[in-house]
């Protein structure tokens, strides 16, 4: 693969960002259902943040100081905090920043801050940018505390609306419906998860389940079940991005590249106002994506792909291109996706099994990524892992599916 | 009309007034560009083809259209526990022969009789003297 030329995307050919960019270090802290009962922490969003920055501090092995004058970014949290968010945040933690950013792309909040991080240190502007996501979902003890989008309050929830597995199941039934997808299928997905979760020891569901568990699961909203979902969590993941200059002064097997990235808001594939609900924009990102990375699917050695819900792995498998559209389900019955696989397809569980830490779940993927192509996966460590494709989604539309898709391509 | 109706209400706006108001004389309308003869829904500032309003009126649908893709409610979550007695229950995403889609409850028979293709039309119900909801029943 080549290693020069990688930058955002843009098919516009004025574009300056043609300088490839790096990631130097990464910090994922530990889960938690906020379960006191069954001796499980519960610790506030302040307290994630902090850890997932002393811990990607340490795994690069700089001095916060370093970070002075620099980029930094985060994520939303879900549970309330004023709408001017960064600037609380920042006072948190010390840190004094001439770039600062905060994500509100929902599941693609860790991509939308690797994407503009990017961007900030290709032009110049920064060194490097730390970026941190950390929510508390679990902690919300009041219905105020859940925050709703308009047309969800206007013209849903008066309706019996009930959050996203209810506004999931239109896509899942409809892709059943168009393409003949058996729930045999979308659990494989479940389950060829929970096999690699049960070798993550940060994982919040570890023990192995069988297809006929998902089969029998709870039903939530049909044909969503519980084994269709992925599972909230508190949790904080925070990952360093630096400019191709600032990341020679780390160890080489400790630097992944991002080699290209591209995102795609508001896809909506047909007609506007009719648009076919078994589409995300990673059919427009990924081909993006990989055009400026210059690599084809068969140069991918493994994904992470965005998981709110089983189904949505296939469908993005089919907007990746790994199979026509459709052909999803029948794709993923036909290959082992777990870590050890022909194509391991989040090898540390993903939402549905390590747990979805609220705003940063979409981070949950980029970190996964980055300890594959560096080979610290330990019992769950992907054979090959040159190049690694991740994915995010967030924020699911009326009468469309998700209104923000990334792809990003990353490599040693 | 139910006294004391407990379960979310829509936030009337003068960007949704019209809607609602509409709904309560049981006529089911929705914005629609003349310039673009687009229907826009739910409801915009602007058109989302041309970005002007100048061309934008509230126009009146058959209310007559067919099931796109739909779910059954089978639990609630915390902040609808008023939906809890009517589970399990439909709510659908309805393709209008004029082309938009709404989400709304299919009433009137059991969600077990129910299928993506299923013709159906809009029936009215009054539930605060400010709400009327327009849901859909069975052709």
């Amino acid at each position: 693969m080549q290693s020069g030329n990688a930058y955002i995307g843009s098919e516009n050919p004025n574009g300056t960002l043609a300088r490839k960019f790096a990631i130097v270090g990464y910090g994922e802290t530990e889960v938690s259902r906020a379960r006191v009962d069954k001796g499980e922490k519960k610790l506030s969003v302040k307290e994630y943040l902090g850890m997932a920055v002393s811990l990607a501090l340490e795994d690069a092995g700089i001095e916060k100081k370093e970070l002075e004058n620099q980029g930094f970014g985060v994520t939303g949290s879900a549970y309330p905090h004023a709408e001017i968010y960064s600037g609380e945040v920042v006072q948190d933690l010390g840190i004094s920043p001439k770039f600062l950013i905060r994500a509100d792309t929902g599941g693609n909040s860790g991509a939308t801050l690797l994407s503009q991080a990017g961007m900030a240190v290709s032009s110049g502007l920064v060194d490097v940018v730390l970026c941190v996501g950390a929510d508390t979902p679990m902690n919300i003890t009041y219905p105020g505390a859940v925050r709703e989008w308009r047309y969800e309050a206007d013209f849903q929830k008066p309706f019996g609306m009930m959050g996203p597995n209810s506004q999931f199941a239109f896509i899942m039934r409809r892709h059943m419906h168009q393409y003949g997808t058996r729930l045999e299928e979308i659990g494989k997905v479940s389950v060829s998860q929970r096999e690699n979760a049960s070798r993550n020891k940060n994982a919040y569901l570890k023990a192995p389940i069988t297809i006929e568990q998902y089969m029998s699961s709870r039903p939530i909203a049909d044909p969503v079940k519980l084994l269709d979902a992925c599972i909230q969590v508190n949790g904080g993941l925070a990952f360093i991005v630096a400019s191709e200059e600032y990341a020679k002064r780390f160890p080489k097997e400790k630097v992944v590249w991002v080699r290209g990235m591209a995102e795609c808001h508001n896809y909506r594939h047909g007609s506007a106002l009719s648009p076919d609900l078994t589409y995300t924009g990673i059919t427009v990102c990924s081909r993006e994506a990989f055009r400026i990375a210059g690599i084809e699917q068969k140069d991918v050695n493994l994904l992470q792909i965005y998981d709110d819900y089983a189904l949505a792995v296939i469908m993005q498998l089919e907007d990746l291109g790994f199979c026509a559209k459709g052909e999803g389900g029948k794709f993923v019955s036909e290959h082992d996706i777990t870590y050890k696989g022909d194509l391991p397809i989040n090898t540390g569980g993903g939402q549905l099994s390590a747990g979805q830490p609220g705003m940063a779940g979409g981070m949950v993927h980029i970190v996964e990524g980055i300890r594959q192509l560096r080979g610290e996966a330990k019992e769950r460590q992907v054979s090959r892992a040159e190049v690694c494709v991740v994915t995010s989604l967030g924020c699911l539309e009326y009468n469309n599916t998700f209104a923000h898709a990334s792809t990003i391509v990353m490599g040693v | 009309m139910e006294s004391k109706y407990d379960r979310p209400l829509p936030e009337i706006n003068s960007l949704t007034a019209p809607f609602w108001e509409y709904c309560k004389k049981h006529e089911l309308r929705m914005q629609f560009c003349r310039r673009c003869k687009e229907w826009i829904w739910y409801p915009k500032a602007i058109c989302p083809k041309c970005g002007k309003n100048d061309q934008m009126v509230w126009e009146r649908l058959s209310g007559k259209g067919s099931i796109y893709s739909y779910t059954v409610i089978r639990q609630v979550i915390d902040n609808s526990e008023s939906f809890s007695k009517d589970i399990p229950f439909v709510i659908a995403l309805i393709e209008l022969d004029e082309g938009p889609r709404i989400y709304s409850n299919i009433v009137g028979v059991s969600y077990e009789s129910i299928s993506i293709g299923d013709r159906v039309e809009v029936v009215f119900e009054d539930v605060t003297n400010e709400i009327t909801l327009p849901k859909f029943k069975k052709l």
